[in-house]
């Protein structure tokens, strides 16, 4: 650590102010070490939600559903629907649901009753897989069945797909404020620490003042003490945050599929990584400019 | 080297110059008035008047912890009204100061506080160490260094403070009734001291009251008095006012 220091000019040696007295702000590293925790979960949060986000709409943005109600002469005419849609630019694949499947779908609400299937009228159902969801290829599809299958309904999962995704994204907004807020204040705290710190060692930072150390070889001293209380703090909340997630981690590998399992991948760890980095560069920049700032009140 | 330039061209070489300085704190009245001196370059000078009469202030403004409300201060040959921070910083390196209270820091050692002013000044490890052995040794005190300044005597922490404000070789030495704490014997070898000090070129402002000292050391007096400054000069028994002694161009030291 003392390296670090020797980067600086007008090394600091040693403790001439005495900040390793504890005078009442060693709260600091507990404000520190909730900033930090609370910052690990908003981070979680912001990077969790879109994992839910891409779960929920992957397999449904890019896909279109048509129910061709029964009885219907256009059920006659599904294959050449099927073949119509085929056709259209950007569609990949045209599916129409076996009963099979039809089966299994319902057999929650129908029971495993066999001889029923046939007297049901149940509607025919066809997706439709895009490669690339476009108003164009939606609107085609839409056309084309319309003109076919007059009395079939497309399904292009739009309106509870828009509210879902606003809804995902209103969270990733409010996680996202969070976050800015934390680093907000653990701006504030480490100001007001310094503040506070330098008013009960006002006498000592008056005598240095006296003696020509220049305003950096003061400031330097509250930055130290500041980056080694954020590291502190800082070590703790991150600690403290990973074992909050590691413990939501495992009981998501238990949920049913809705909810998504929160595994992170590569990049996204190096987001975690940044945190940490990102609240101690807070804390020092803080620590630096309310240092400066109160001394520039000395004479 | 420039010093000696001027030195041996016949300038005085003024160290400090008041021009019209007042002082007020706050919205009160004027501590200090109109005060003009100057202070030449090896001058050594005692700073005298009742309590109250702004010997502290006048100290204060010596040695630039606070700004005048008016008029101007030249420190060094600088203007230190327009001198930006870091400058003032540098030219307070250049000034010792020995306070009434010491004002030593509790928490470092009587080695550390002597070496602060060579750490302020960037001065390496290896010379702080050898530099401050030395003095600690000189003032007596060369087996006390790692104690605590609150297990010392007054008489022990004043020869720190004493030490302290003369580690850097400083240009400018001021102190505040420096033998208040001390019996006669050692307040007069410290008086021996600064005279030493003055005769390798260091200018001395000595606040004091005591009329022991006053009567033996024949030095002209700063006698400040209801926030105005008047000379007086034992040799002559002439008192004047301190606008006479104001003259001589600020060289640049």
């Amino acid at each position: 650590m003392s390296k670090i220091f020797q980067l600086f000019p007008n090394q600091v040696v040693g403790n001439d102010v005495p900040l390793h007295l504890k005078l009442g702000t060693e709260f600091l590293v507990l404000l520190v070490t909730l900033m930090a925790f609370l910052s690990v979960l908003a981070a979680a949060g912001i990077i969790g939600l879109g994992h839910m986000t891409r779960a929920w709409t992957s397999g449904l943005e890019n896909s279109v559903t048509i129910e061709i109600p029964p009885p219907n002469e256009g059920q006659k005419n599904i294959s050449g629907l099927i073949k119509s849609l085929e056709k259209i630019d950007g569609v990949t694949k045209v599916e129409r649901l076996g009963q099979k499947k039809m089966q299994e779908m319902l057999e929650p609400w129908l029971g495993g009753v066999s001889g029923i299937w046939e007297d049901l009228p149940i509607p025919a159902l066809v997706t439709v897989t895009l490669d690339q969801r476009s108003d164009k290829n939606v609107g085609e599809i839409r056309a084309l069945t319309r003109k076919l299958v007059p009395d079939a309904t497309v399904d292009a999962h739009e309106e509870w797909l828009s509210d879902l995704l606003k809804l995902v994204s209103s969270l990733r907004l409010v996680a996202l404020v969070i976050f800015c807020l934390m680093m907000t204040v653990t701006a504030a705290v480490v100001g007001g620490a310094v503040r506070s710190r330098m008013a009960i060692h006002h006498r000592e930072l008056e005598l240095l003042h006296i003696m020509g150390a220049s305003d950096s070889y003061i400031t330097m001293q509250f930055v130290r003490y500041i980056l080694v209380q954020s590291i502190k703090g800082v070590g703790l909340g991150m600690g403290m945050g990973i074992i909050t997630l590691g413990i939501l981690s495992i009981l998501s590998q238990n949920t049913s599929g809705t909810l998504p399992k929160l595994d992170f991948q590569a990049t996204e760890l190096l987001v975690f990584a940044c945190v940490p980095l990102l609240l101690i560069g807070i804390a020092v920049w803080a620590a630096r400019i309310t240092a400066l700032r109160v001394l520039r009140e000395m004479p | 080297m420039l010093l000696s330039h001027f030195e041996q061209a016949g300038f005085t070489v003024v160290m400090i110059k008041f021009e019209h300085v007042g002082l007020r704190y706050g919205i009160g009245p004027e501590v200090l008035s109109d005060i003009n001196f100057t202070l030449e370059q090896g001058s050594f000078h005692f700073l005298c008047g009742p309590s109250g009469a702004g010997k502290t202030s006048l100290m204060s403004l010596l040695y630039l912890g606070r700004r005048p409300t008016r008029g101007t201060i030249h420190a060094f040959g600088k203007n230190t009204s327009v001198l930006p921070r870091e400058e003032l910083a540098l030219l307070r390196q250049g000034i010792g100061v020995i306070f009434q209270d010491f004002r030593l820091l509790p928490h470092l050692s009587a080695f550390e506080n002597v070496a602060l002013p060579l750490r302020i000044n960037g001065i390496d490890e290896k010379k702080i160490k050898l530099h401050v052995e030395e003095l600690l040794d000189w003032v007596g005190l060369g087996d006390c260094m790692h104690r605590l300044p609150a297990t010392l005597s007054g008489g022990q922490q004043q020869r720190i403070a004493i030490a302290r404000a003369v580690i850097a070789n400083p240009k400018l030495l001021l102190a505040d009734e420096p033998t208040g704490n001390l019996d006669d014997e050692i307040g007069m070898k410290l008086m021996g001291l600064f005279e030493q000090l003055n005769k390798m070129g260091t200018t001395i402002v000595i606040a004091t009251h005591s009329l022991q000292i006053l009567d033996r050391l024949p030095h002209p007096r700063l006698i400040l008095e209801s926030g105005q400054l008047h000379v007086f000069d034992p040799v002559t028994a002439k008192v004047s006012s301190a606008e006479e002694m104001t003259g001589g161009e600020v060289q640049n030291v």
